[in-house]
């Protein structure tokens, strides 16, 4: 059933982009059936998603998909990102958000098409033919394959498995949950301005596109823009990178978008009031598309496998070519129309002059600097196909440092300058007051540590636009909050500036080794690791109980490790305390438990030789191979190796057999006595293959004093991040921001809108009928109302 | 000419210098271990663990080390600053980041491989649940 739907929604996609394509070359009626095909394909797709859940809910194991990512003990929340986990399952989600917006869409260009300029064709056709790309690779990689599909030859026809794998536990978490299907939003919303730049060039019609496409860019820019920093809380607080950035491809693909989007908000503004940067803007909108496209590509492809901690599986050669076709046309078609328009984009000659202090020439070099950062990024990140090898992370904190530094300068100088030219003297007045702000917080961090010249600049333009916006801010909220918007957003983009400052540059860190119950001194604060504890629904979980003292403020961090069968490995998770000005980050390395022999217990033994030990004579006689498996052993499953000693305790004479075990290439000697003796245990620590056949034999007098053994110790790394808190608030105050300009943006549109629709109503009520089909008087009522 | 595209051109060039040089000093090939050990730049090494020889994380120092072999079958012992990485055991490759000092791999970084990690194979099917 769900092949069935994913079908059909393929289809009526299609049909809906064919329709709404005649509906542009002439043939009006076909709007209606566009808007017709595009909801049977909305619909079918919703409803594959609905399948596809309860599919996942109800543990229907005979798909291979939800054998592969699920199983019977996830709770509701991971049954969720159960959808997402895999690739089918994300493409799926991004179809989904598809639609979902393309909903909201249709129904938003469908009711502001004022008389002769509509916009519903053009935009819903390439939408709708975004839409059927990545319907049809959900019908190549479908995540409704049987299991016996898959594994044609090794399950039999009609088998379910009791139950799935399971879900890799790093993503069993709440940020896994909301991250993807956020940033998937941002991509889904990021089609909408690119469809809207098409249909400009369709229509070779430069005028409303900008101001219908705002609202929808601003919200693709605050949606993209969290689900990136999400995922930085994950890297932080879950994967324990002990940072929220490494440069990793995964994550650079998803920046580069946004910057980019980021860069055409600000020239979409400046046309809007000066009419310059009509090609830019058309070119951004789409390069932010297509780069989606493009980071799709890299990480889906398995291209960078060996450069990522996260590429994805290689998907096979189809939806490789695939992948690369889709980018291909989108791009080189988008970038064509550019080029065939190129002679109506022209702008006049007597436009052409700017004065050189005026904000639209600011915002033309932050635009620029936006650029360039996208770019510095883009090519790192796909050096790995260029050339054979891969770029260092420091090569983006250099190249970005100086760029960040620029567009925080910039933003706090254009926000002083007004549009086409502004008064000399004037603005040198306003800089004032920022500079002497900027300059006494600047010394006080300096005196607070602050020792690194381009750091040092860098938190100096951050602040200087900080108290630009915040000025501003502060004004507007006294007239009309939601203009602020736009200083909100920026705002929190100089706090999170100033957030990666005090974190990157000025985090501390140090190994530690905290043996039980004793306080040790770790960068100014006392450590004290206390106990394990079960985890209260999952006892093979732990939690290492660390307490952390200073000033006789204390708080308890919990890291966790555990043994996951479906990694099988140790998985560690950070902890850390969130203090105002810092946070305290504990990242568990491992456990190291006292063992059951000490250092000179231990001695080596050549084959056939035999050593005198404690009153004992101890002969190694031979390996004991019968319960090993040379190809086990390769695989790291489980092993045993044994060594057949001969002991003689005084007159008594005895062959014992002493076993390691050894998995995942560490080895746990099993302890053996004699039959008649309990004073003595054996134990077979190493052993060495090469040149002479030579074992390690610990023998333990359990009769003699123990010595001080050392006690479970606990191995972490301590950081101490300040500022990084930052950040988040950065983030926060950012999106908070994004959402006031959306606010703004559409209510002004709406307002427009209005009036519009009031002067077409009362003059050429038979034509709107007509164009808008019958559906038509009935929203328009609305509008009114 | 207007004085912002000046201004931008201006921009753009030092940027790239800049950027060249920044670019020269951080790229990282790909080498295999006879290759590392000839140059003193740092490399990136694919190979797999070998996972009959011993590996052990040492607390005091927060070193994990183990024994990999390259594409070339040429093993060497990696001594890696940190703990061993997460998905390590099941990675069908890894790659390991920086030089070769004293006659053994010094990395910076590991990255594990994993082509199977969120894939079953056929087999496994009939063994799950049981």
């Amino acid at each position: 059933m769900g092949s069935i739907l994913i079908f059909i929604a393929f289809a009526s996609a299609l049909l809906a982009s064919v329709s709404y394509f005649s509906a542009h070359f002439g043939k009006t009626n076909a709007v209606r059936f566009g808007r017709f095909f595009f909801h049977v394909a909305a619909i079918a797709t919703i409803s594959s998603a609905a399948f596809l859940l309860y599919l996942i809910i109800t543990h229907q194991f005979q798909y291979t998909y939800v054998w592969n990512y699920s199983s019977r003990d996830l709770p509701f929340n991971l049954l969720l990102s159960t959808f997402y986990a895999g690739q089918e399952g994300s493409f799926h989600l991004w179809a989904f958000l598809m639609a979902l917006i393309g909903i909201f869409l249709v129904t938003f260009v469908s009711k502001r098409d004022g008389a002769k300029d509509r916009y519903e064709p053009q935009v819903m056709a390439v939408f709708t033919l975004l839409q059927s790309f990545l319907l049809f690779i959900l019908i190549v990689k479908s995540p409704y394959e049987f299991v016996w599909q898959s594994f044609p030859g090794d399950v039999q026809v009609g088998f379910v498995p009791p139950d799935g794998r399971g879900l890799n536990p790093l993503l069993q978490n709440f940020w896994m949950t909301i991250h993807p299907p956020i940033l998937f939003a941002g991509f889904s919303a990021l089609a909408v301005p690119f469809s809207f730049a098409v249909a400009a060039l369709m229509k070779n019609d430069y005028t409303r596109w900008l101001k219908l496409a705002m609202p929808w860019t601003l919200f693709a820019g605050m949606v993209l823009g969290l689900g990136i920093m999400l995922g930085g809380y994950w890297a932080y607080g879950v994967l324990g990178w002990g940072g929220y950035w490494g440069w990793d491809p995964v994550e650079n693909s998803s920046l580069v978008p946004w910057i980019i989007i980021v860069a055409a908000i600000h020239t979409m503004i400046s046309e809007q009031t000066t009419g310059r940067f009509k090609k830019t803007n058309l070119l951004l909108c789409m390069l932010a598309f297509i780069f989606v496209l493009y980071s799709t590509f890299l990480t889906r492809s398995g291209i960078l496998g060996d450069a990522s901690v996260h590429s994805f599986v290689d998907p096979g050669q189809e939806v490789y070519l695939f992948l690369v076709v889709f980018l291909s046309l989108f791009s080189i078609g988008g970038i064509g129309l550019i080029i065939f328009r190129m002679k109506s984009l022209a702008v006049p000659k007597e436009e052409k002059s700017t004065e050189l202090l005026s904000r639209e020439t600011a915002l033309f070099i932050g635009t620029i600097t936006l650029c360039a950062a996208a770019l510095v990024i883009a090519v790192g990140t796909s050096w790995p196909i260029i050339s054979k090898g891969t770029v260092d992370p420091s090569f983006y904190n250099k190249m970005n440092l100086p760029l960040a530094i620029l567009i925080a300068a910039i933003n706090g100088f254009s926000i002083l300058l007004k549009w086409k030219n502004s008064d000399e003297k004037q603005f040198i007045k306003s800089l004032y007051m920022p500079v002497i702000l900027t300059a006494a917080a600047t010394i006080t961090l300096v005196i607070f540590g602050l020792d690194d010249v381009l750091m040092g600049v860098f938190a100096a333009a951050s602040l200087f636009a900080l108290f630009i916006n915040a000025d501003n801010i502060f004004r507007m909220v006294k007239t009309n909050s939601m203009k602020a918007g736009p200083y909100v957003a920026h705002l929190g983009i100089m706090v999170l500036f100033l957030g990666v400052i005090g974190s990157a540059q000025y985090s501390q860190e140090e190994n530690v080794s905290l043996p039980i119950g004793e306080p040790k001194e770790v960068l100014g604060y006392k450590l004290t690791y206390l106990k394990a504890t079960p985890f209260p629904d999952d006892p093979n979980k732990y939690h290492f109980n660390v307490a952390v003292e200073k000033d006789g403020k204390s708080y308890w961090l919990q890291p966790v490790m555990f043994y996951s069968d479906y990694n099988q490995g140790v998985m560690k998770n950070p902890d850390y305390a969130a203090l105002l000005t810092k946070d305290i980050y504990i990242s568990p390395m491992g456990l190291e438990v006292p063992e059951k022999y000490a250092k000179d217990d231990k001695i080596n033994i050549k084959k056939g030789e035999t050593a005198d030990v404690k009153g004992l004579k101890v002969k190694f006689i031979d390996f004991d191979r019968s319960k090993f498996n040379r190809d086990d052993m390769a695989s790291g499953k489980e092993n045993i190796i044994a060594a057949e000693l001969e002991v003689t305790d005084g007159t008594m004479k005895e062959t014992i057999i002493a076993e390691q075990h050894i998995h995942e290439g560490e080895s746990e000697p099993v302890e053996v006595q004699l039959s008649g003796n309990t004073r003595f245990s054996f134990f077979f620590t190493q052993m060495n293959l090469q040149e002479e056949a030579q074992v390690e034999i610990a023998v333990v007098d359990n009769l003699a004093p123990k010595k001080e053994e050392p006690a479970e110790t606990l191995v972490a790394t301590a950081s101490i991040k300040p500022f990084i808190s930052f950040v988040w608030v950065g983030t926060g105050i950012m999106v908070l921001g994004f959402f006031f300009s959306i606010v703004n943006r559409y209510r002004k549109l709406r307002q427009e809108n209005e009036t519009i629709k009031h002067i077409s109503g009362n003059g050429h009520e038979s034509k709107v009928h007509t164009n808008g089909g019958n559906k038509k008087p009935h929203s328009k009522h609305k509008q009114h109302a | 000419m207007n004085k912002r595209y000046i201004l931008g051109g201006l921009i753009i060039v030092v940027f790239l210098v800049v950027g060249f040089f920044a670019f020269k000093d951080s790229k990282i090939e790909y080498a295999n271990f006879q290759g590392a050990a000839q140059t003193h730049k740092t490399c990136q090494v694919k190979g797999v663990w070998v996972k009959d020889k011993e590996s052990k994380f040492d607390a005091s120092t927060n070193q994990f080390t183990f024994v990999m072999k390259d594409e070339n079958n040429q093993e060497m012992k990696v001594v890696l600053e940190g703990a061993k990485p997460n998905n390590f055991e099941m990675a069908e490759n890894v790659v390991a980041k920086g030089k070769v000092t004293n006659g053994y791999f010094h990395a910076k970084e590991v990255l594990t491989k994993c082509p199977s990690k969120y894939e079953g194979k056929g087999e496994d099917v009939q063994k799950s649940g049981s």
